[in-house]
């Protein structure tokens, strides 16, 4: 039920598609089944004489224009049967071209819809839930949907009808027989799905057995230094020879069991087969049936054993899909960002704190807790403390990442009212781990302001104190990032970060620890660079040195979630306190390596 | 990369018959096997021959001509027997097609990884791990699948069509033509079709991974996307990428769609022409019903195996990529090895060392050049001579030539002119395997294997006991986080021992080495520090790993350098200054300049977590 719920939501206006699809199954199946009926007719009554005594050959006979026409044209007959095969060609294509399209159809939609949701869920949600996992919902879930809707309905459409349709001429032509020719159907079905839903569990040892020596393979490659140097070379022979020997093991029993499947099943049709050849050949002997109807029942036999045998695997696989559709759901489920609702007030960067305190979701201790200060537009804030004591959470309620208690206004409007889309162009945040997308630098750069002119993309490198690196690759800013291009170091990721963010010039500006990573001659160099931009915006900057801290308007010393000292460089060197202590250590012997610069 | 290009772009070359023949060459060693294989699909093909002829003689003798009870009960026979024996050998072939993929599978993973195992450093070099992964997984399943079960396909199809066309022009030649003359268009139609299918779905795959990679980049960047705003473009460029999946997968589907309609029409083609045909013989009694329904149905004997042996030979000449790639693996050839005389004397590296002469420690780097490529030359001219049980430090910015030095001395490369001496004898006049036990090697970022916390210090000496690994683990102070764990020793780690910090596998990997027991130690330091805590137990551990022995140290730390006994201090492959540290410190060189900025800025930072974690 849920598996249709699912699918009526995300597969409207797919439902035309569906109806095709089982139209062309019937078409297809009642084509297919027509043709030996032809050739009954011909055998019967045109190349032989015996009485007609059954409507529906009958029917038949006089819609090819009788029986005596058809003696002085046999050609119609055989044209007759290049047409309906013809027709029943068609429908089979039509059958599966359409389902094969809906099935990518849906696909398409669900892709989209994933991404779209994973990309609006909150952080917290990326935070508490494994990426690989995610991964795993978005393309193999979606693929096993896509296999069930593209292939395996219209197959269990075509099984199903098949077998109704032909038993029903079947029967028509002699009861009994019809008892006879279906009568290991359940049977055959029946195995199809216990041995496929036992299946699954070999399945299972043998994707495991893979996995373990994909593992001893890969831990091999990355340690072969260690296996040189240990001269273990013989011994990880050893090692890969056990895991490689199990999954041998594994996937012979596999095949082994589904060799067993096959050829046992195979026995079962061609039996089911042969039981109806030897009981129509009494009949037909005993005039019961004419040789005609033989060769209809045989020939219909073979047209319905092989799809219900794939039946019972189709049933078996069905469980694949809810599971499939439940791991969907909950993702797709889990509630998402609001964007766009809110206000979109001017902002010129004036931030005031008003008690505001936080705590993550699932945490009783509060972060940050009953801070209160203001920062006036266009000021430069450092915000210093040791690791752990709430500096990074505070920026992330900024840009609302996070939800906070209290009140934080923005240019005199509630943070929380204000619509996320908006506050995110305008307060703009250089992460301490930035991420860079396998693109070129000067797209990675210009991401946030696509129309961005390549002076403007220079201009923000070269704040950014990464122009000379860029200009050092190979093909300069068209230099691809990633697996397929060059590999930066941290230090130069965080600066393509850094001019990526500042490229649009944004009223706020934040950086949340991302020049520690540097060395101080750089760290120096961007903020002498950065100076540039002074009086345009305001800059918030979470930072372990003095050095960086010490030109700011405003310094916030946080401890514990707490604020402990504010002041400008100045008045919190007269007091004894945390900067202070921190500035003495940082003066010791980092002194001439920065004013070497 | 360029294998990556190389896999993405699809060649529609013809068969190239002497890869095949190499490949063969490797599947010939399950030569029995292939026997009886071929015996199964000889007996498989028979049966298939032969089923239509039993409804031949049913309809004729059994139903026209009126035989007897008694035929009727032989004939069932027969034909239960035929089927059964078709079955049971269609088990059979099912078994040894089975048995010969898993184990000419397991054979060519085996072949492939000895070999990786003794591959040189040069080759690791410009052949990236994905890649290698790549051609022992998924290029070996793939052709060891082909070569069982295809091949043998063709076999099996010729000998059915061979068999049926003996058949049916033995009964009558005309019927017989009306199949033949079907024949070259379904040839050419099965070809054409199977040929399309294959690339369009090997199409399809290339963007799947592409849409993969989306997804992965949408959910590790999804914080980047949310702080830049960046949803609404994301989203754009994954549905373009999506609709062109859409767009191949429909033509995909719809040219896969065609195929088995074709070949449907045409076997109607076929049926309606025996049936005009044969009608008019059996109006004139040439021939009687049974051998016309006979004719029809070997229309289906004949088609299959046609599409079949299509369906093949596409899948070979897509797979043909994978067999290269899997044979230019196999047929590598290692570029650093022992020489003849040496092998013969001591064996090969996958050998034990036969003979047991101590190696004392002594090493000598006699005028030693060295380069990766022609064009840059990494050292030149370089000569250090270490007495047994000194230390040497390595210092110098990255890619001054440091890590060459290691190398070298490993022999993971050898010298292009001049040569290394250990305790006198250039080292090429011994084996690599003696080499290698007397030579320990830490490296920077610590190598773990998946298994125990025992079965990893083992690693180090394979036959210690547990007692020996006790000792070790709590010389390096390993001990004691060890036994905090719930297995202990027995502990499992995880893949590359991921659930171990990093400071506790760096103890693990000192611990193995001191285990290894060798006269040279190799220590690539960490760059990056831990925690003050480990920090302090790595350095005590350190100073154990090397107590008595030779040692370089690729060096970062300040307390390991201002101990050692040599200082080498490197510049673009040539070594600038050399001494202690207390006469490097006194020329106030490029080695003073180092020391100041970078190891002062690290004692600010340790001193600032002390501070923070008394706050």
């Amino acid at each position: 039920m849920k598996v249709i719920a699912f699918l009526m939501k995300h597969a409207h206006g797919c439902r035309r598609y569906l109806l095709q699809v089982f139209g062309n199954v019937l078409l297809y199946v009642i084509c297919g089944l027509v043709y030996p009926l032809i050739i009954s007719l011909m055998i019967d009554h045109v190349i032989g004489n015996a009485p007609m005594e059954n409507g529906m050959i009958a029917v038949l006979g006089q819609l090819l224009g009788g029986t005596a026409f058809l003696k002085e044209h046999m050609w119609v007959g055989a044209v007759t049967i290049i047409l309906v095969n013809g027709l029943c060609a068609l429908a089979m294509f039509r059958r599966s071209y359409l389902s094969g399209k809906l099935g990518e159809h849906l696909a398409n939609r669900l892709r989209l819809a994933m991404y779209d949701h994973l990309q609006k869920l909150p952080d917290a949600y990326h935070k508490s839930h494994d990426s690989g996992d995610l991964i795993q919902r978005s393309t193999s879930d979606i693929e096993q949907i896509r296999r069930f809707l593209g292939v395996q309905i219209a197959e269990m459409m075509n099984a199903v009808f098949m077998v109704l349709c032909a038993a029903f001429i079947l029967g028509n032509l002699h009861l009994r027989l019809m008892g006879v020719a279906v009568s290991i159907m359940p049977l055959l079905m029946f195995i199809g799905y216990v041995f496929f839903t036992k299946a699954k569990k070999i399945f299972l040892t043998v994707d495991e057995a893979e996995g373990a020596m994909t593992t001893v393979l890969q831990e091999n490659l990355n340690a072969t230094r260690v296996v040189k140097a240990f001269h273990r070379e013989r011994y990880e022979i050893e090692k890969f020879e056990e895991v490689n020997e199990s999954f041998r093991k594994k996937l012979f029993e596999l095949m082994h069991a589904l060799g067993i499947y096959w050829s046992a099943t195979d026995f079962l049709c061609m039996g089911q087969i042969l039981l109806v050849t030897v009981v129509g050949i009494f009949m037909a002997r005993s005039g019961e049936i004419t040789v005609g109807n033989l060769f209809v029942f045989v020939t219909y036999e073979s047209m319905i054993v092989w799809p219900m045998r794939q039946l019972g695997r189709i049933l078996a696989d069905m469980g694949k899909v809810s599971v499939a559709v439940g791991r969907l759901s909950e993702v797709l489920d889990a509630p998402a960002e609001d964007l766009v609702s809110g206000e979109r007030n001017e902002i010129r960067g004036e931030i005031v704190f008003d008690h505001v305190s936080f705590a993550y979701e699932d945490d009783q201790n509060h972060v940050l807790r009953d801070l209160s200060f203001t920062i006036h537009a266009k000021q430069r804030v450092a915000i210093m403390g040791p690791t752990g004591s709430g500096k990074s959470s505070l920026v992330q309620l900024l840009v609302r990442m996070q939800d906070y208690e209290g009140s934080i206004k923005i240019d005199g409007v509630e943070l929380r009212n204000i619509a996320k889309e908006w506050i995110r162009s305008q307060i703009r945040i250089v992460l301490q781990e930035p991420f860079l997308f396998s693109k070129t630098i000067e797209e990675n750069i210009a991401l946030a302001k696509r129309d961005a002119s390549f002076e403007e993309i220079r201009h923000a490198a070269r704040i950014a104190s990464i122009h000379e690196d860029i200009e050092g690759f190979d093909q300069g800013y068209a230099t691809a990032v990633g697996e397929k291009g060059v590999t930066l170091s941290g230090g130069q990721k965080q600066r393509i970060a850094i001019a990526r963010t500042i490229l649009d010039q944004p009223p706020v500006l934040i950086f949340d620890d991302s020049l520690s990573a540097l060395d101080m001659q750089t760290d120096a160099r961007i903020q002498q660079a950065l100076q540039a931009l002074k009086g345009d915006l305001t800059m918030i900057m979470i930072t372990h040195r003095v050095s960086s801290a010490m030109h700011a308007d405003q310094i916030i010393v946080l401890e514990n979630g707490r604020i402990v000292q504010s002041g400008t460089h100045a008045e919190l060197m007269k007091e004894e306190g945390l900067y202070r202590r921190i500035a003495m250590i940082q003066n010791e012997g980092g002194e001439e390596a920065w004013q070497q610069s | 990369m360029a294998a990556v290009m190389k896999e993405q772009t699809f060649h529609g070359r013809s068969l190239e018959v002497s890869l095949w023949k190499r490949i063969l060459h490797h599947l010939m060693e399950f030569k029995q096997t292939m026997i009886w294989l071929i015996l199964a699909n000889v007996v498989v093909a028979a049966t298939d021959v032969a089923l239509p002829m039993f409804s031949q003689y049913a309809i004729n003798e059994l139903v026209l001509n009126q035989g007897n009870d008694d035929q009727i009960v032989w004939f069932a026979l027969a034909y239960l027997i035929t089927v059964a024996v078709q079955c049971l050998s269609i088990y059979l072939f099912f078994r040894l097609a089975a048995y010969l993929e898993a184990s000419f599978g397991k054979r060519l993973r085996e072949k492939a990884f000895t070999k990786l195992q003794v591959l040189s450093f040069s080759y690791f070099d410009k052949t990236s791990n994905g890649w290698l992964m790549a051609r022992v997984s998924g290029d070996i399943s793939r052709l060891a699948e082909i070569l069982s079960w295809s091949l043998i396909d063709i076999g099996w199809g010729l000998m059915v069509m061979i068999g049926v066309s003996i058949v049916m022009l033995s009964y009558n030649w005309k019927l017989a033509c009306c199949i033949f003359v079907v024949v070259p268009v379904l040839a050419y139609a099965s070809y054409y079709f199977q040929n399309k299918i294959l690339k369009a779905h090997r199409e399809t795959r290339v963007i799947n991974s592409q849409l993969t990679a989306s997804f992965v980049e949408g959910i590790n960047g999804v914080k980047t996307t949310k702080t830049l705003g960046l949803e609404k473009d994301n989203f754009a460029e994954f549905a373009k990428l999506s609709e062109k999946m859409r767009e191949k997968s429909v033509y995909a589907t719809r040219i896969n769609a065609m195929f088995q309609p074709v070949v449907y029409l045409l076997s109607a083609v076929a049926i309606a022409l025996l049936l005009q045909i044969g009608g008019q013989q059996v109006l004139l009694e040439t021939i009687q019903f049974g051998t016309l329904a006979m004719f029809i149905q070997y229309t289906g004997t004949f088609f299959d195996p046609l599409k079949g042996i299509a369906r093949v030979m596409a899948e070979l000449q897509m797979a043909q990529a994978s067999a290269e790639r899997v044979l230019s693996l196999l047929e590598e050839t290692p570029s650093v090895v022992d020489s003849a005389e040496v092998i013969a004397k001591y064996g090969t590296i996958l050998e034990t060392p036969k003979q047991d002469v101590k190696l004392m420690g002594n090493v000598r780097f006699d005028h030693v050049s060295f380069h990766y490529l022609q064009e840059e030359s990494v050292l030149e001219d370089f000569s250090l001579d270490v007495k047994a049980g000194e230390m040497v430090a390595l210092v110098g910015e990255t890619g001054s030539g440091k890590s060459t030095i290691v190398n070298l001395l490993c022999r993971f490369y050898e010298p292009i002119s001049g040569q290394i001496l250990i305790d006198g004898v250039d080292y090429r006049k011994r084996s690599l395997g003696w080499l290698h036990e007397n030579i320990g090697y830490v490296l920077q970022t610590p190598t773990l294997f998946s298994g125990t916390v025992k079965e990893n210090i083992r690693y180090g000496k394979l036959d210690a006991s547990d007692e020996e690994i006790i000792a070790v683990a709590k010389l390096v102070n390993a001990h004691e986080f060890i036994m905090r764990m719930e297995h202990g020793y027995d502990t499992l780690i995880g893949q590359g021992g991921n659930r171990l910090s990093t400071g506790e596998k760096q103890l693990l990997s000192f611990a193995r080495a001191i285990l290894h027991d060798p006269a040279i130690m190799i220590l690539d330091e960490a760059t990056s520090s831990i925690d003050t805590q480990s920090e302090k137990m790595i350095q005590k551990a350190i100073e154990e790993l090397l107590k008595g022995r030779t040692s370089f140290v690729v060096a970062h730390r300040l307390s390991t350098i201002v101990h050692a006994d040599q200082i080498i201090v490197m510049k673009h492959g040539k070594v600038l200054e050399k001494g202690t540290h207390q006469t490097l410190m006194r020329q106030k060189g490029y080695y003073y300049e180092l020391y100041t900025s970078q190891f002062m800025k690290e004692e600010q930072q340790r001193k600032l977590s002390e501070l923070h974690m008394h706050s």
